[in-house]
């Protein structure tokens, strides 16, 4: 076949010209890092890196996400540790208010000082965070939970505070002030006695014991009913609140034996001191007893000061002090669960970012193997089209000095 | 008998014309398009005498050009389809540079808006992050329409590129034409000799504007007629009818091409037309990706606003407010053909669903009864969604509502094109200027309260496109992804059909092109053989001399 002068010189000219083209491409990728300079060069690689990216991006948000939903949480618990020495401090002074060596004026002292103690703890109910928001109003940020007088606001605190702490999970990263301060631990079981304040007898009751949950009866509200009997003593009579009035009682009419303890509906419990007519005693089980530690403590404040001048005061008072225990310890164990559940959130929180950790770095692994150069082999691919120029060259200048003119 | 001079003299002429001939060929060895000539000799004849047939010598013939029409053609059609092909790899690979860096552009920018969307939810009443997310979403939409502008650009400056290369092709149809004429000319005023430099040049002149489109050759005598596309005629029967560069009917942004019908009507061509050379790189390029490119971004853009804004509408502010639109969004373009009866008769079009935009334009026509939906420009079927109401003059079709005009203001024929997600991008923007406004809470309201936000943060990676099946950010990688095949791909059409017009252009050269070495021994063979034929001659005048010296 004829070769010609010039399809010789242009195949000379686009050999070079491509080696130089394939090194200047590798030069680029050495000097950037980069084995995929623009989606061209892998355009798979290119689309998965904008994929990967993102994802990447959403698990270093995740992670402050997961910063804010601490802080919260670490905020709920100062609050609430703080809470919980207070309601100790309570709960000691209750019982020494119990132990009968008080006079009136101590009593009254101790009233004081559980006005102190109560505001305190409406303060800390209504506690704020570091941006102002209150901690325990749920949706309502700017509201306070509890009005001054220790009512819940209008409207209610309401919403969980949810957080994206991962890509399936949204947490809860503060309580309702509802839940914290006015609500039994869900799955408390027992009963809360009360006498009211319309008893004109010195009865008192003493604690309620389970003895048979699966009894029939058990759970539902006793009215326990004191009546005089004809020829002196009382009957008395235990009722199921919500039966209708015609149906038979749960427990008597029997007599009344001071000190005795009687069992109906699964409970068994004891009652002493000397009754009037129409007495009664609410036996309410705690889960369904509304409970509000600021009620609580006025309901509790207020019988101490009523002071013990009379019998029926003194029994009143020993009334009031069992019920007010009984339900601190209620409020107490349900602020106790409730940091439990805070720190089991945090432990997750922990545990998250940990993940978080390791996705990170497998996103970034993901990502350098899909455009990172190899330098190992890049290099040497240099290496090879920098001799494949260098040979395209010594071959064209040879081969454009073969002419029969230039021998003469 | 012939003399003794009279043979050397012709020996001496074919001698010089083959000097001539070979000086001719060294001197255009580099000539692009030169087809090496050769002088053809024959014997001059012979005269008769009773002793034999004494031959007259040698006559020159013609000079020929050593030339094969066929391999012409055939390195013409492969360097019409090489130089379409370079012409869509420069413009694609335009864009597939502007989406080179990973780190930049519209992909961490959406990133970044999420991001900020979180730190909403997760502090609601937090003036600063509310502020932030508008900051953002701000960034977002300009690098959206940052993108969307670059391919703008890209638009206009082919629209430019076409019209200049309709004004060089119609210069080379001018020139062939001169040609022609001179071509015919010479032929007619020397008898039966080629004009074998003037056939060459004209010959380069087609292969150059196969550069620009590929042109079919027809010979009519010693002319040639030139057409192109599908049969459209450049230049016939010696007058020119050129190509034009106009405001396409249909689409008033672009720059359509036109050919001149013999009556003089000028008649628009579609983009699928023109083929080979640049201007049909750039006509692909620009029906095949550019179109499509900035569909695909328009559709991410619109299938993030859409469904954040909706969502959004689902919320309440701080204000205490139902959200309002977060983003600004557009309506669909809908571009009405300039031949249309009534310019004021225009569908109006808004978006329905955002899952079903497609990456397609469409054409809504007027048959006379109803109005029928097409596809833009393959012509394929529309189904109507179940929503349209054709009797009312509703129709829904692939997240489109479109509110056609009442049946007696339009003509038969009247059609209109509708470009649903060519200017989503464009048309982006903020809504949102108060950090109130952002409707971050659930309907039951609250400062703290991040639900709505959390919802809208969650449609980063949910399945909005498609039908639900794509997300924002996997819209914007099938377009990365797709950008990249094409210019891989192109790039491999390039390379091999470098390789493959290299090999035409070997054949072409093997018969015509000039091999110096062979000229060489041409001229050293040219040179004995006018040394030979002057020797004859020296020894007729010595013969004549010595004639002349018999005196005595």
């Amino acid at each position: 076949m004829r070769v010609s002068n010039l399809l010789s010189q242009q195949i000379g000219l686009r050999t070079m010209a491509d080696q130089e083209a394939r090194m200047l491409h590798t030069m680029q990728q050495l000097g950037s890092g980069r084995r995929v300079l623009t989606p061209a060069d892998d355009p798979l690689a290119a689309s998965q890196a904008v994929a990967v990216a993102q994802t990447a991006s959403i698990n270093e948000r995740l992670s402050s996400n997961r910063e804010v939903a601490m802080r919260s949480l670490n905020t709920q618990e100062q609050v609430l540790n703080e809470v919980t020495t207070t309601l100790t401090g309570v709960l000691t002074r209750v019982v020494e208010a119990g132990n009968g060596t008080y006079s009136d004026a101590e009593l009254r002292v101790l009233a004081n000082t559980l006005r102190e103690t109560r505001a305190n703890l409406l303060g800390q109910a209504n506690a704020t965070d570091g941006n102002g928001q209150y901690v325990f109003s749920g949706n309502r940020g700017d509201l306070a939970p509890y009005q001054a007088s220790g009512q819940l606001s209008d409207p209610a605190p309401d919403g969980q505070r949810l957080v994206q702490v991962s890509q399936t999970r949204q947490m809860s990263s503060a309580d309702l002030a509802t839940d914290v301060f006015g609500r039994v631990a869900p799955g408390a079981a027992g009963y809360v006695g009360a006498a009211p304040s319309s008893n004109t007898g010195a009865v008192t009751f003493g604690s309620t014991e389970i003895t048979d949950m699966n009894a029939p009866g058990y759970g539902s509200t006793f009215v326990v009913s004191f009546t005089e009997r004809a020829g002196g003593g009382f009957d008395i009579t235990v009722r199921d609140s919500s039966a209708p009035a015609t149906d038979d009682p749960v427990f008597g009419p029997a007599v009344y034996e001071s000190g005795g303890t009687i069992s109906f509906g699964g409970i068994r419990t004891t009652f002493s001191g000397v009754p009037a007519n129409g007495d009664t005693v609410v036996l309410e089980p705690t889960s369904s007893a509304q409970l509000d530690l600021f009620e609580t403590l006025d309901d509790l404040i207020s019988a101490l000061e009523q002071g013990t001048p009379t019998p029926q005061a003194k029994a009143a008072l020993t009334n009031a002090l069992s019920t007010a225990s009984r339900k601190l310890n209620l409020h107490y164990d349900n602020i106790l669960t409730v940091r439990a559940s805070g720190g089991a959130r945090m432990n997750e929180l922990e545990a998250l970012d940990n993940e978080g950790e390791n996705r990170k770095l497998n996103y970034d692994a993901h990502l350098m193997s899909l455009e990172q150069v190899d330098i190992r082999q890049a290099s040497s691919d240099l290496a090879v089209y920098r001799v494949g120029l260098e040979a395209a060259q010594l071959a064209y200048m040879k081969i454009q000095g073969l002419s029969l003119f230039n021998r003469g | 008998m012939s003399s003794l001079f009279q043979l050397g003299r012709s020996g001496l002429n074919a001698a010089q014309a083959g000097l001539n001939v070979t000086g001719h060929n060294i001197a255009n060895a580099k000539t692009v398009g030169f087809s090496r000539q050769q002088s053809m000799v024959s014997t001059a004849g012979a005269q008769a005498s009773s002793a034999g047939y004494f031959g007259s010598g040698v006559s020159v013939d013609t000079v020929r050009r050593i030339h094969d029409g066929f391999l012409n053609n055939q390195l013409n059609a492969a360097s019409t389809v090489g130089a379409s092909l370079t012409a869509y790899d420069q413009q694609i690979g335009r864009v597939n540079q502007l989406l080179a860096d990973r780190t930049v552009g519209v992909s961490p920018a959406l990133a970044r808006f999420f991001e900020g969307v979180h730190a909403v939810a997760s502090a609601p009443a937090s003036p600063e992050a509310r502020q932030e997310l508008i900051g953002r979403a701000n960034s977002l939409t300009s690098q959206l329409q940052s993108a969307q502008q670059f391919l703008d650009d890209q638009r206009g400056s082919i629209n430019d590129q076409i019209g200049t290369t309709v004004e060089q092709i119609n210069s080379y149809a001018h020139r062939i034409h001169d040609l022609n004429e001179r071509i015919v000319q010479a032929r007619a005023s020397v008898a039966g000799q080629p004009p074998n430099d003037l056939l060459d040049q004209r010959e380069q002149l087609v292969a150059e504007m196969n550069q620009l489109v590929r042109v079919s050759v027809s010979e009519q005598g010693d002319a040639i007629n030139l057409s192109v596309g599908n049969g459209q005629t450049l230049l016939a029967g010696g007058k020119v009818y050129p190509l034009q560069a106009t405001v396409s009917a249909l689409d008033p942004a672009r720059t359509a091409v036109a050919y001149t019908a013999p009556d003089g009507t000028v008649v628009e061509l579609a983009d699928t037309i023109i083929d080979g050379g640049s201007l049909g790189g750039l006509l692909r390029f620009r029906h095949e990706t550019l179109d499509v490119t900035q569909n695909e971004l328009g559709r991410v853009a619109l299938g993030l606003a859409l469904s954040f804004n909706a969502l959004h509408a689902q919320g309440v502010d701080l204000n205490g407010q139902a959200g309002a639109g977060f983003f600004a969004v557009g309506t669909p373009p809908v571009i009405g053909n300039a031949k249309n009866s009534n310019p004021a008769a225009v569908p109006t079009a808004t978006y329905s669903d955002p899952g079903a935009l497609t990456v397609s334009d469409y054409q809504v026509r007027f048959d006379g009864t109803d109005y029928v939906v097409t596809r833009y420009p393959s012509g394929s079927a529309v189904a109507l969604h179940a929503d349209s109401d054709p009797a009312n003059g509703v129709l829904v079709f692939d997240g489109v509502r479109l509110a056609v005009p009442d049946a007696s203001t339009v003509a038969r024929n009247d059609s209109w094109i509708v470009q649903p997600t060519r200017t989503g991008a464009r048309d982006l923007g903020v809504a949102v200027t108060d950090p109130n406004a952002i409707a971050a809470a659930g309907a039951s309201g609250g400062s703290a309260n991040g639900e709505n936000a959390l919802a809208l943060a969650n449609l980063q990676t949910k399945g909005i496109l498609a039908g639900g099946t794509i997300s924002i950010n996997g819209g914007y990688a099938q377009l990365v992804n797709n950008i990249g095949v094409k210019t891989q791909s192109s790039q491999t059409a390039v390379k091999a059909q470098t390789t493959l017009t290299e090999q035409s252009f070997a054949a072409q050269q093997a018969v015509s092109g000039v091999n110096l070495n062979e000229e060489y021994i041409n001229l050293d063979f040219y040179v004995q053989h006018y040394n030979a034929s002057a020797r004859v001659i020296e020894v007729a005048t010595n013969i004549f001399d010595t004639l002349l010296g018999l005196r005595t």
